[in-house]
């Protein structure tokens, strides 16, 4: 119970540091914890400059795992992501020789958190080894120690080249945000405060969060997940958004990714993180929110604008 | 004072150059002391790179330069691939890697012709420019002059994204001399040119644009500030712009700027600027524009900064609108930040910014749309099920004209021999090494990079005559919205008219195809509803827009609910045009009656399909289902008719 309090108490200082190094973007840093904390995968979309990466970067330096960065692109090898090749050559009796090759584990295969900025770029060949991996955790027939992937990508305007990333992919992350530019909110504060900040030299450009968490804290964390009660009111909400958005919204297998895995399995752990991280010992009706973390490209455009409204009808 | 007489010094090295172009000269000198990156949008021949290149030399730092070509790889922009084989166990670990090259140690590098890089080539090169490291360690890099034709003179390459351009804090447009309304600058340069020993050519040029400098420029012997003293150190002017302090009201003041300017371009339909503007890199800026006026301290007049950090954030079209908030701006003339978060996007009190978009809007709206202006639909399109009509587009469309094809640019999709060493770094890293070691005929494969080319061209033709009202505009507006993402799937240009008796082309740039496919989303949720119908007027426009893309075989769909009761109600010269230019008609009733006689006609005749198109019955609670294209029997005498042709 105490190593459970130690260890919100140190996803507590995660927040902070998010704080510390980047202004506004309150949801995103929330989804950030929360994926750290139950081992999801997380993609954030937003606007050139509205400091995705730079979120992406200080949560996994704050969270005190082994991380691996990398920014894809078009020339991106896939040995770049997994570790180098290494070459195996012998003679064999009778003449010719065997040839192997094999991966070196590195980068992805060795780290625990690995942030992937501008995924959307990254040539097919490579993305989709990348993707397996994120989804099955194995590289080969060897587990790989990743907990959680945060990936970034800019929103996929028509005119230009980027082949948007299929919604099939985009299900490999769990939680799924939009990141808006600040200048653009209608709250006009957390602008006001990144100017001053700014202004001040406040902003710690050149440096880099402390790891003021560690992988123990974090599965004390996780296992304490298993000990928050579910209770009957916010599994029936759950389903009840499940049935506004198929009978309402026209959601269905055509237009829509409402799986099993994602929305019954996966939700039931979110909701408990969501809830856990709040201090509370039962997932209430108010943890739902998180749901809309995970319909942001899982079903149409037009259903996802109105999921808050859903949410609270459900509830 | 030292700063002073530097900046000074820059200045008149860089008018020593061009004539003209104050604003471009200013940006650049902005981004070397605020140590960002600047990028000149221009026409060719306007003097971009001979200004680039003058800064370059005043500064006397150590410079790279790279001129991107099509073929641009990523091997030229990050250095040499190096493949490093090191024993490891009872093999060896193989590595390919890129060796540093010039711009490792450059504090100025001279990028030329951004648009001509393939689209993706750019992006570990931009990556550079923000992070300022690369793979191998820190660089030198202190700032970046880029060079970028307009879009309109971008001919065969994909347009920069914006996302990428974004990295380059400062931004400005130039504009040659020679069309110019206001002839006094071309004379200038004329005088300039046409003075006596003017085009000496240097012997040791370093970089041909260096003859450039001296053609438009004056030589050495004749400019005796650069001759005498030397380059000048932009350290020094650096640390100096770094101490400068931007007062609370300045920084509210730069802030409220911003937001008007994101209000300005989201009027417009367009992205509002990013947080780059309001971050570290846009005070930076503000902090070299009071040095540069000579300032200790940040103050209202340096809001002026912005104007040379809009170019490529704002549309092309807003930039008068936007030049002029920020001139109110820095006159003292807009509400603080506070008043406008009090209000909000109501802006109360100060009717005058929407005063002075306006015309900016208005041009706008001339520009990118010929039509009417329109009340929305209360509802987003839900888009309709168009396979059908695609499977009949793809036909013709998908094999001829978008199928991936081999381009530098491209993702590696399959497997291809290697043809010249240069494409190493693309190879596969063990046949690489085997290779090495005993070549052979075929040598190692290597990862053939592809992209899709340019899809077909496609045009939507909408009926929006009064009876057009209700459920049917509704209909009209699944199908469009579905047409429009399907293409936007195959990157096919999308033309789009509406029609009544008139015909009201969409242009985009002046042009009828574009690839704007959110923009025609927008104007597909449309509720309009008057006039006549006739279908002569739009077959038209559209026929001729294809008549000028010069290629066989376009498509045509026509959305309507009625036969045309104004002009031909045959269409006979429309028909013969189509069958002539070997464009496909298809036609969509969107009417629950009869199916009128001339849509299936004009379909069979040209090779079309004819559709009926349906709220699809039975999805449970919605008011109504997914929209869908029926196709329809041809009707006997269509076929005796293609029978005779």
């Amino acid at each position: 119970m105490q190593r459970a309090e130690a260890a919100r108490e140190q996803l507590r200082a995660v927040a902070a540091q998010l704080d510390a190094f980047v202004v506004g973007h309150a949801e995103a840093k929330r989804a950030l914890l929360l994926a750290l904390l139950c081992r999801e995968h997380i993609y954030l979309e937003g606007p050139p400059g509205a400091a995705k990466t730079r979120m992406a970067e200080v949560a996994a330096r704050a969270a005190g795992l082994r991380f691996f960065f990398y920014q894809l692109h078009r020339d991106t090898r896939l040995a770049e992501l997994v570790g180098d090749a290494v070459l195996e050559r012998e003679p064999l009796a009778g003449g010719g020789e065997r040839i192997a090759q094999r991966t070196l584990p590195g980068g992805i295969a060795t780290a625990e958190v690995c942030v992937l900025d501008d995924i959307s770029r990254a040539p097919g060949e490579a993305l989709n080894v990348l993707l397996r991996l994120l989804q099955e955790r194995m590289l080969g027939d060897a587990q790989i120690p990743l907990l959680t992937a945060i990936a970034t990508s800019n929103p996929q305007r028509d005119e230009y080249y980027n082949e948007p990333l299929d919604p099939a992919n985009l299900d490999r992350f769990a939680l799924q945000l939009r990141v808006p530019g600040l200048l653009g909110a209608e709250d006009l504060a957390p602008a006001r405060e990144l100017v001053e900040r700014a202004s001040a030299g406040s902003l710690a450009l050149d440096a880099h969060a402390r790891a003021v968490c560690d992988r123990a804290a974090l599965d004390a964390a996780y296992a304490a997940l298993g000990g928050v009660d579910f209770p009957r009111a916010p599994r029936e909400a759950l389903l009840e958004v499940l049935r506004i958005l198929r009978a309402e919204y026209g959601c269905d297998e055509t237009n829509s990714l409402l799986t099993d895995r994602t929305f019954l399995v996966k939700a039931v752990s979110l909701l408990r993180g969501h809830a856990w991280l709040a201090g509370r010992a039962a997932v209430g009706v108010e943890d739902l929110s998180v749901l809309r973390w995970l319909t942001t490209f899982r079903v149409p455009e037009e259903a996802h604008e109105k999921i808050d409204e859903v949410i609270a009808r459900a509830t | 004072m030292a700063a002073e007489s530097d900046i000074a010094r820059l200045r008149s090295a860089l008018d020593a150059a061009i004539v003209g172009h104050d604003d471009a000269k200013t940006a650049l000198l902005l981004a070397l002391v605020a140590r960002e990156h600047a990028l000149l949008i221009g026409p060719s021949g306007c003097g971009k790179s001979a200004l680039a290149e003058a800064l370059l030399a005043a500064s006397g730092a150590r410079a790279a330069r790279l001129a991107f070509h099509r073929d641009t790889r990523a091997a030229e922009l990050l250095g040499e691939v190096a493949l490093e084989r090191a024993p490891h166990g009872r093999g060896e670990r193989l590595k390919l890697r890129a060796l540093p090259n010039a711009l490792a140690r450059a504090e100025l590098w001279l990028l030329s012709d951004l648009e001509r890089a393939p689209g993706e080539a750019l992006a570990p090169l931009l990556r550079m420019l923000s992070e300022r490291e690369s793979a191998a360690g820190p660089l030198a890099l202190a700032s970046a002059v880029a060079t970028l034709l307009p879009r309109a003179q971008a001919t065969y390459a994909d347009p920069p994204e914006p996302a990428q351009l974004d990295r380059f804090a400062l931004q400005v447009r130039m504009r040659g001399h020679a069309l110019a309304a206001d002839a006094t600058l071309a004379e200038a340069l004329l005088a300039r040119a046409s003075a006596t020993g003017a085009n000496k050519t240097g012997r040791d040029s370093p970089h041909p644009d260096a003859q450039l400098v001296k053609f438009l420029g004056s030589d050495p012997v004749r400019d005796p500030v650069r001759a005498v003293r030397g380059p000048v150190r932009a350290d020094p002017l650096r640390a100096h712009a770094r101490a400068i302090a931007i007062p609370e009201l300045v920084q509210s003041e730069w802030l409220a700027l911003w937001r008007r300017i994101a209000q300005l371009a989201e009027s417009a339909g367009a992205p509002p600027p990013s947080d780059r503007v309001v971050s570290a890199a846009g005070l930076a800026v503000l902090r070299a524009h009071a040095m540069l006026g000579a300032r200790s301290e940040a103050a209202q007049a340096d809001l002026r900064a912005a104007r040379f950090m809009l170019a490529a954030r704002v549309p092309e079209s807003l930039q008068r609108a936007a030049e002029q908030l920020i001139e109110r701006a820095a006159a003292g003339e807009l509400a603080p930040a506070s008043s406008v978060a009090r209000a909000g996007r109501a802006l109360p009190g100060d009717a005058s910014p929407r005063a002075a978009d306006a015309p900016a809007r208005a041009r706008e709206a001339e520009r990118t749309a010929q039509l009417s202006p329109i009340a929305p639909l209360p509802h987003r399109p839900q888009p309709a099920d168009v396979a059908l009509l695609v499977r009949a587009l793809a036909g013709s469309i998908d094999r001829a004209k978008a199928e991936r094809a081999a381009d530098p640019g491209g993702s590696p999709r399959r497997r291809a021999p290697l043809r010249t060493l240069a494409d190493a770094g693309d190879a596969d890293a063990s046949e690489l090494a085997l290779f090495a070691d005993a070549s052979w005929p075929s040598g190692p494969a290597l990862l053939r990079r592809e992209r899709r080319s340019e899809g077909g061209a496609l045009v939507i033709l909408r009926d929006v005559s009064a009876s057009m009202e209700g459920a049917r505009t509704r209909l009209a507006a699944d199908v469009v919205a579905g047409i429009v993402r399907a293409a936007a799937k195959r990157r096919m240009r999308v033309g789009y008219v509406e029609f009544h008796h008139e015909a009201e082309p969409l242009l985009v740039d002046g042009a009828l195809f574009h690839r704007r496919y959110r923009t025609l989303l927008l104007r597909a949720r449309l509720a309009r509803a008057e006039g006549r119908t006739s279908y002569q007027a739009p077959l038209r426009v559209a026929l001729s827009a294809l008549r000028a893309l010069g290629e066989q075989g376009g498509h045509l769909v026509l959305l309507s609910d009625g036969v045309p009761v104004v002009g031909d109600p045959r269409v006979a010269r429309e028909r013969a045009e189509a069958s002539e230019l070997g464009a496909h008609i298809h036609t969509v009733f969107l009417g629950s009656e009869e199916l009128p006689a001339l849509l299936a006609e004009l379909a069979a005749e040209t090779g079309g399909i004819c559709f009926r198109a349906l709220h699809a019955r039975g999805s449970a609670a919605s008011a109504q289902g997914r929209a869908q294209l029926v196709p329809l029997r041809r009707e006997p005498h269509v076929a005796r008719l293609r029978a005779l042709r």
